[in-house]
């Protein structure tokens, strides 16, 4: 029970962090996958699938009004979901799916909380005071917290129920499902490198990197 | 010379009017609630009007005139969060001035375009994924524990100074604030920080790869890993979801079919 207050805790921070106040990227998977590992007992499972998790949200940042799947909120689920499961050899696919379902809908409700927002934030009937302006940003505030932590406990009890459920009889082995979920890291991180390697300079940048990576860090 | 000295002028706004130490640390401390009530019809209209509002007060004597102040801010704006640091040193410098609420208006509603499309390439597209990238090498180089320190404290460095420099170059500018952003050199930082991101995908994505040669079918995994990486470069931010739904589904079928035979 103590558990899940904390988690719930650290679902309404990241749900504020993410775009309501301050944004310093707490609420970014790399930050909230180990810290919620570090909860669950769970440290390196936390930190690997909070890595893949911010390997695939790297296109989708807090920009203006666009919906994206939220981060934050997604990784503290995904670590619950693969912590339920662990050491099975579906922990981190079924971790990282998790994540990219539930952050989609805490997408979807940040989208929910910004229509509920604009009812304060532009009323017809008269001009804004700075009583109206603290009461929409206080009430904004608390929302957004609220609605980070009922997501993390709703989205925590059904990975606890359904992550066993699903990994019982996993048929892959843990390679095999390391290589399914970094696939898909590999393919966002291609994603971004369209987007930034403009050049043949940096396309050199792009392979000196790489064989830095795999000859310096590869296997750590 | 004194034409050049007065287009000099111009150019670098107005002399800096002083704003108490007090009101300005109020200031920058709810700028960082600028998006607490972000919304599709006003989005950071009102976080301005709440970061302005001390200002207001301290130009304003009339409580009156302060209420009607932060009704004008409240109205549409949009920016990027950390760039609105910028508008607020501006806006609050022409309050001081007692410019003309329908310029302040003009004003306000040319800003979005430049501070959105600056604040995405050079904080969203640039320093927010560098940071990352640097956080996942040093989380592969040394700990996780490192990894994240690291990015916390180099991305947070970053983001802070953005605001407090923000502020400050938006209030020294005033209304001139257009025509000092062209001439701050922006896109070449962006282009440094774009380098930066080349060299550590190559670097995370070796780390990948080499991870993936680890395995049983060690080749068969890296040629599928390499081609993942291509795929998504080839097909740009459109392969996003589809990328997403995939791993989705894969990680389903997987579950599904372990209720039949295994792999």
């Amino acid at each position: 029970m103590t558990e899940l207050l904390l988690l719930a805790l650290i679902g309404g921070v990241v749900a504020v962090d993410g775009v309501a106040a301050v944004q310093s990227m707490v609420s970014r998977p790399l930050v909230v996958g180990w810290v919620v590992g570090l909860l669950v007992g769970e440290p390196v499972l936390g930190g690997q699938i909070g890595v893949l998790l911010e390997l695939y949200l790297l296109v989708a940042v807090p920009s203006g009004g666009g919906r994206h799947p939220e981060g934050g909120i997604a990784t503290v689920v995904a670590v619950a979901a693969a912590a339920a499961v662990s050491p099975s050899a579906a922990a981190a696919g079924l971790g990282v799916a998790a994540g990219l379902g539930w952050g989609w809908i805490a997408g979807e409700s940040q989208a929910l909380l910004r229509r509920w927002n604009a009812r304060r934030a532009d009323d017809p009937t008269h001009h804004l005071g700075v009583r109206d302006v603290v009461r929409a940003q206080l009430l904004g505030l608390g929302a957004d917290f609220g609605r980070g932590a009922v997501l993390v406990v709703v989205g925590v009890l059904l990975a606890r129920v359904l992550a066993p459920l699903l990994a019982g009889p996993w048929p892959a082995s843990p390679m095999l499902t390391w290589a399914l979920v970094s696939m898909g890291a590999l393919a966002s991180l291609g994603i971004v490198l369209r987007g930034v390697a403009e050049t043949r300079g940096r396309a050199v940048l792009f392979g000196v990197g790489l064989l830095a990576g795999a000859f310096l860090l590869g296997g750590a | 010379m004194s034409e050049r000295h007065d287009a000099r002028a111009s150019e670098q706004g107005p002399p800096a009017a002083t704003l108490p130490a007090s009101v300005k640390v109020s200031v920058l401390f709810r700028s960082l609630l600028v998006q607490a009530a972000w919304n599709y019809r006003t989005m950071l209209g009102t976080g301005m009007a709440f970061a302005l509002t001390p200002v207001l007060r301290h130009v304003h004597d009339d409580p009156a005139e302060v209420e009607r102040a932060v009704a004008r801010h409240a109205s549409l704006f949009n920016a990027h969060p950390y760039l609105a640091s910028l508008a607020l040193g501006a806006l609050g410098r022409m309050e001081m001035d007692g410019v003309d609420p329908a310029q302040v208006e003009r004003f306000r509603a040319a800003l979005p375009g430049p501070l959105g499309a600056i604040g995405d390439r050079l904080v969203w597209a640039g320093w927010l994924p560098l940071c990352s990238l640097l956080g996942i090498t040093i989380s592969a180089a040394f700990s996780i524990a490192a990894g994240v320190v690291t990015f916390l404290l180099v991305y947070n460095a970053g983001h802070l100074a953005v605001r407090f420099w923000g502020f400050e170059l938006g209030w020294s500018a005033g209304l001139s604030l257009g025509s000092r952003l062209g001439g701050l050199g922006l896109a070449r930082e962006a282009r440094r920080v774009e380098a930066g991101i080349c060299l550590l995908i190559g670097v995370v994505s070796g780390v990948l790869l080499t991870d993936l040669a680890g395995g049983g079918a060690s080749s068969l995994l890296v040629l599928c890993g390499v081609l993942a990486l291509l795929a998504g470069h080839v097909s740009g931010p459109r392969a996003w979801r589809p990328t997403a739904w995939i791993v989705t589904l894969g990680v389903g079928v997987l579950a599904g079919a372990g209720h039949f035979f295994s792999l």
